[in-house]
Protein backbone atom coordinates (compact mmCIF):
# COMPACT_ATOMS: atom_id res chain seq x y z
CA UNK A 1 0.00 0.00 0.00
CA UNK A 2 1.37 3.39 -1.01
CA UNK A 3 0.49 6.77 0.55
CA UNK A 4 1.30 10.27 -0.61
CA UNK A 5 2.91 12.45 2.05
CA UNK A 6 0.61 14.91 3.76
CA UNK A 7 1.55 18.19 2.07
CA UNK A 8 -0.65 20.38 4.22
CA UNK A 9 2.10 20.26 6.85
CA UNK A 10 5.49 21.84 6.29
CA UNK A 11 7.73 20.13 5.50
CA UNK A 12 5.51 17.34 4.08
CA UNK A 13 5.27 14.26 6.32
CA UNK A 14 4.35 10.58 5.99
CA UNK A 15 0.76 9.98 7.12
CA UNK A 16 -1.47 6.90 6.86
CA UNK A 17 -5.14 6.14 7.39
CA UNK A 18 -5.38 4.29 10.69
CA UNK A 19 -8.46 2.43 11.88
CA UNK A 20 -8.92 2.50 15.65
CA UNK A 21 -11.25 -0.05 17.23
CA UNK A 22 -12.72 -0.53 20.69
CA UNK A 23 -10.77 -3.39 22.34
CA UNK A 24 -14.00 -4.92 23.66
CA UNK A 25 -16.14 -4.45 20.55
CA UNK A 26 -14.21 -4.45 17.29
CA UNK A 27 -17.30 -3.33 15.33
CA UNK A 28 -16.89 0.13 16.90
CA UNK A 29 -14.25 1.75 14.69
CA UNK A 30 -13.08 5.21 13.71
CA UNK A 31 -10.57 6.15 10.99
CA UNK A 32 -7.98 8.80 11.79
CA UNK A 33 -4.97 10.33 10.06
CA UNK A 34 -1.76 9.10 11.68
CA UNK A 35 1.75 10.44 11.24
CA UNK A 36 4.64 8.00 11.14
CA UNK A 37 6.96 9.15 13.94
CA UNK A 38 10.11 7.10 14.43
CA UNK A 39 11.20 9.43 17.27
CA UNK A 40 8.20 8.46 19.42
CA UNK A 41 8.59 5.47 21.74
CA UNK A 42 4.82 5.04 21.92
CA UNK A 43 1.73 5.81 19.84
CA UNK A 44 -0.85 8.51 20.51
CA UNK A 45 -4.47 9.20 19.61
CA UNK A 46 -6.53 12.39 19.66
CA UNK A 47 -8.72 12.80 22.76
CA UNK A 48 -11.77 13.01 20.51
CA UNK A 49 -11.20 9.43 19.27
CA UNK A 50 -10.47 8.18 22.79
CA UNK A 51 -13.72 9.71 24.03
CA UNK A 52 -15.91 8.62 21.11
CA UNK A 53 -14.77 5.00 21.41
CA UNK A 54 -14.66 5.24 25.22
CA UNK A 55 -11.28 3.55 25.21
CA UNK A 56 -10.70 2.13 28.70
CA UNK A 57 -7.89 3.17 31.05
CA UNK A 58 -5.23 0.49 31.23
CA UNK A 59 -2.26 1.93 33.11
CA UNK A 60 0.04 4.87 33.38
CA UNK A 61 3.52 5.80 32.25
CA UNK A 62 6.07 8.54 32.48
CA UNK A 63 6.64 10.55 29.32
CA UNK A 64 9.36 13.03 28.46
CA UNK A 65 7.94 15.45 25.91
CA UNK A 66 9.69 17.73 23.46
CA UNK A 67 10.77 19.98 26.35
CA UNK A 68 12.36 17.00 28.08
CA UNK A 69 10.21 17.42 31.19
CA UNK A 70 8.71 14.10 32.31
CA UNK A 71 5.07 13.82 33.31
CA UNK A 72 2.91 10.87 34.31
CA UNK A 73 -0.06 10.18 32.05
CA UNK A 74 -2.84 7.62 31.91
CA UNK A 75 -2.85 5.09 29.10
CA UNK A 76 -5.69 3.60 27.08
CA UNK A 77 -5.69 0.44 25.03
CA UNK A 78 -7.12 -0.10 21.58
CA UNK A 79 -6.99 -2.24 18.48
CA UNK A 80 -5.14 -0.52 15.61
CA UNK A 81 -5.64 -1.60 12.01
CA UNK A 82 -3.34 -0.42 9.24
CA UNK A 83 -4.02 -1.95 5.83
CA UNK A 84 -3.70 -5.70 6.40
CA UNK A 85 -1.93 -5.34 9.75
CA UNK A 86 -3.81 -5.55 13.03
CA UNK A 87 -2.32 -4.56 16.39
CA UNK A 88 -4.39 -5.86 19.28
CA UNK A 89 -3.64 -4.62 22.78
CA UNK A 90 -1.89 -1.46 21.60
CA UNK A 91 -0.95 1.10 24.25
CA UNK A 92 -2.24 4.58 23.53
CA UNK A 93 -1.40 7.99 24.97
CA UNK A 94 -4.28 10.47 24.51
CA UNK A 95 -3.24 13.93 23.26
CA UNK A 96 -4.84 17.20 22.27
CA UNK A 97 -3.62 16.90 18.67
CA UNK A 98 -6.15 16.25 15.90
CA UNK A 99 -4.14 13.42 14.37
CA UNK A 100 -2.51 10.26 15.71
CA UNK A 101 1.17 9.41 15.97
CA UNK A 102 2.39 5.92 15.16
CA UNK A 103 5.49 5.41 17.26
CA UNK A 104 8.13 2.70 17.19
CA UNK A 105 5.94 0.43 19.33
CA UNK A 106 3.89 -0.08 16.14
CA UNK A 107 6.13 0.80 13.19
CA UNK A 108 8.88 -1.57 14.29
CA UNK A 109 6.56 -4.37 13.18
CA UNK A 110 6.30 -2.91 9.68
CA UNK A 111 8.53 -2.65 6.63
CA UNK A 112 8.24 0.97 5.49
CA UNK A 113 9.80 2.72 2.51
CA UNK A 114 10.01 6.50 2.85
CA UNK A 115 10.69 8.06 -0.53
CA UNK A 116 11.28 11.69 0.31
CA UNK A 117 11.89 13.04 -3.20
CA UNK A 118 8.72 11.32 -4.45
CA UNK A 119 6.83 12.26 -1.24
CA UNK A 120 5.52 8.71 -0.88
CA UNK A 121 5.35 6.17 1.92
CA UNK A 122 4.97 2.49 1.07
CA UNK A 123 4.04 -0.27 3.51
CA UNK A 124 5.51 -3.53 2.23
CA UNK A 125 3.86 -6.90 2.80
CA UNK B 1 22.21 -13.53 58.51
CA UNK B 2 19.50 -12.38 60.98
CA UNK B 3 19.72 -13.35 64.64
CA UNK B 4 16.86 -15.40 66.05
CA UNK B 5 15.32 -14.83 69.47
CA UNK B 6 13.05 -17.70 70.43
CA UNK B 7 10.36 -17.47 73.10
CA UNK B 8 11.56 -18.50 76.53
CA UNK B 9 9.62 -19.21 79.70
CA UNK B 10 11.11 -16.26 81.53
CA UNK B 11 10.96 -12.64 80.37
CA UNK B 12 13.99 -11.64 78.39
CA UNK B 13 15.77 -8.34 78.16
CA UNK B 14 17.73 -6.83 75.32
CA UNK B 15 21.13 -5.52 76.15
CA UNK B 16 21.64 -2.23 74.26
CA UNK B 17 25.35 -2.94 74.32
CA UNK B 18 24.77 -6.12 72.30
CA UNK B 19 26.85 -5.72 69.14
CA UNK B 20 24.00 -7.06 66.99
CA UNK B 21 21.46 -4.41 68.10
CA UNK B 22 21.31 -1.61 65.58
CA UNK B 23 23.56 -3.38 63.12
CA UNK B 24 21.69 -6.50 62.14
CA UNK B 25 18.09 -7.59 61.73
CA UNK B 26 16.80 -9.66 64.66
CA UNK B 27 13.78 -11.91 64.09
CA UNK B 28 11.49 -12.64 67.05
CA UNK B 29 9.74 -16.00 66.90
CA UNK B 30 6.71 -17.47 68.64
CA UNK B 31 6.01 -21.21 68.34
CA UNK B 32 8.67 -21.35 65.68
CA UNK B 33 6.96 -18.69 63.57
CA UNK B 34 8.48 -15.24 62.94
CA UNK B 35 6.31 -12.56 64.58
CA UNK B 36 8.44 -9.42 64.50
CA UNK B 37 11.75 -8.02 63.38
CA UNK B 38 14.09 -5.60 65.08
CA UNK B 39 15.82 -3.65 62.37
CA UNK B 40 18.59 -1.06 62.50
CA UNK B 41 17.14 2.42 63.04
CA UNK B 42 18.37 3.73 59.67
CA UNK B 43 16.55 0.88 57.92
CA UNK B 44 13.40 1.67 59.93
CA UNK B 45 13.53 5.29 58.77
CA UNK B 46 13.94 4.12 55.18
CA UNK B 47 10.85 1.91 55.51
CA UNK B 48 8.85 4.83 56.94
CA UNK B 49 9.95 7.04 54.03
CA UNK B 50 8.87 4.36 51.52
CA UNK B 51 5.48 4.10 53.22
CA UNK B 52 5.06 7.88 52.99
CA UNK B 53 5.98 7.78 49.29
CA UNK B 54 3.13 5.35 48.64
CA UNK B 55 0.74 7.36 50.81
CA UNK B 56 1.48 10.60 48.95
CA UNK B 57 0.93 9.06 45.50
CA UNK B 58 -0.79 11.89 43.71
CA UNK B 59 -3.78 11.11 41.50
CA UNK B 60 -3.12 11.47 37.79
CA UNK B 61 -6.72 11.07 36.66
CA UNK B 62 -10.27 11.68 37.85
CA UNK B 63 -10.98 7.94 37.59
CA UNK B 64 -11.26 6.59 41.18
CA UNK B 65 -11.29 2.96 40.04
CA UNK B 66 -8.01 3.38 38.16
CA UNK B 67 -6.46 5.34 41.04
CA UNK B 68 -7.28 2.45 43.41
CA UNK B 69 -5.64 -0.06 41.05
CA UNK B 70 -2.62 2.22 40.62
CA UNK B 71 -2.22 2.64 44.39
CA UNK B 72 -2.52 -1.13 44.80
CA UNK B 73 0.29 -1.62 42.26
CA UNK B 74 2.52 0.72 44.28
CA UNK B 75 1.68 -1.13 47.50
CA UNK B 76 2.36 -4.52 45.92
CA UNK B 77 5.51 -3.42 44.08
CA UNK B 78 8.08 -4.69 46.64
CA UNK B 79 6.56 -8.19 46.46
CA UNK B 80 6.10 -8.02 42.69
CA UNK B 81 9.79 -7.15 42.27
CA UNK B 82 10.69 -10.39 44.03
CA UNK B 83 8.49 -12.59 41.85
CA UNK B 84 7.86 -10.79 38.57
CA UNK B 85 10.70 -8.34 37.98
CA UNK B 86 10.78 -7.23 34.33
CA UNK B 87 7.35 -8.70 33.56
CA UNK B 88 4.00 -6.97 33.09
CA UNK B 89 1.26 -7.37 35.68
CA UNK B 90 -2.42 -6.46 35.59
CA UNK B 91 -3.98 -5.17 38.79
CA UNK B 92 -7.75 -5.63 38.92
CA UNK B 93 -9.77 -5.14 42.12
CA UNK B 94 -6.47 -4.30 43.84
CA UNK B 95 -5.09 -7.81 43.19
CA UNK B 96 -2.77 -9.30 40.61
CA UNK B 97 -5.05 -10.65 37.87
CA UNK B 98 -2.51 -11.53 35.18
CA UNK B 99 1.22 -11.63 34.49
CA UNK B 100 2.97 -11.80 31.14
CA UNK B 101 6.03 -10.86 29.11
CA UNK B 102 4.49 -7.77 27.47
CA UNK B 103 1.64 -5.27 27.76
CA UNK B 104 -0.18 -6.55 24.70
CA UNK B 105 -0.62 -10.17 25.80
CA UNK B 106 -1.64 -9.16 29.32
CA UNK B 107 -4.21 -6.52 28.34
CA UNK B 108 -5.83 -8.80 25.74
CA UNK B 109 -6.44 -11.50 28.38
CA UNK B 110 -7.65 -8.88 30.87
CA UNK B 111 -10.14 -7.39 28.37
CA UNK B 112 -11.44 -10.88 27.51
CA UNK B 113 -11.92 -11.64 31.21
CA UNK B 114 -13.05 -8.32 32.68
CA UNK B 115 -14.37 -6.35 29.69
CA UNK B 116 -14.24 -2.58 29.47
CA UNK B 117 -13.22 -1.29 32.88
CA UNK B 118 -10.28 0.62 34.27
CA UNK B 119 -7.35 -1.62 35.10
CA UNK B 120 -3.68 -1.00 35.81
CA UNK B 121 -1.21 -2.92 33.65
CA UNK B 122 2.34 -1.98 34.54
CA UNK B 123 5.88 -3.17 33.96
CA UNK B 124 7.46 -4.40 37.20
CA UNK B 125 10.57 -2.25 37.55
CA UNK B 126 12.18 -0.52 40.52
CA UNK B 127 12.40 2.73 38.58
CA UNK B 128 9.67 3.30 35.99
CA UNK B 129 10.85 3.58 32.40
CA UNK B 130 10.56 7.10 30.92
CA UNK B 131 9.14 7.08 27.39
CA UNK B 132 10.14 9.68 24.84
CA UNK B 133 7.50 11.53 22.86
CA UNK B 134 9.45 14.42 21.37
CA UNK B 135 6.82 15.68 18.91
CA UNK B 136 5.17 18.79 20.34
CA UNK B 137 1.85 17.16 21.21
CA UNK B 138 0.07 18.18 24.38
CA UNK B 139 -0.39 15.03 26.36
CA UNK B 140 -3.60 14.76 28.33
CA UNK B 141 -3.30 13.63 31.92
Amino acid sequence: MKYLYNQSVSPPAPFVKLIVADPTDSTRQITVDAQIDSAADISTLPNSIVEQLELPVSGSLEIAGYDGNPSIVTLRDAVLILDKFKFSGARIVPTNADYALLGRDVINFLRLVLDGPALTLEILD
Amino acid sequence: MPHLIREVQTPYTINPNDQAIGRETIILQHDGQPIAAVVPYAEYQELLAQRKDVAKLEPISNDPQFERERAAFQRLLPELLKEHRGKWVAIVDEKVADVGPDFSSVIQRVRARFGKRSVCVQEVLETPRVYSLPSPHIVRR
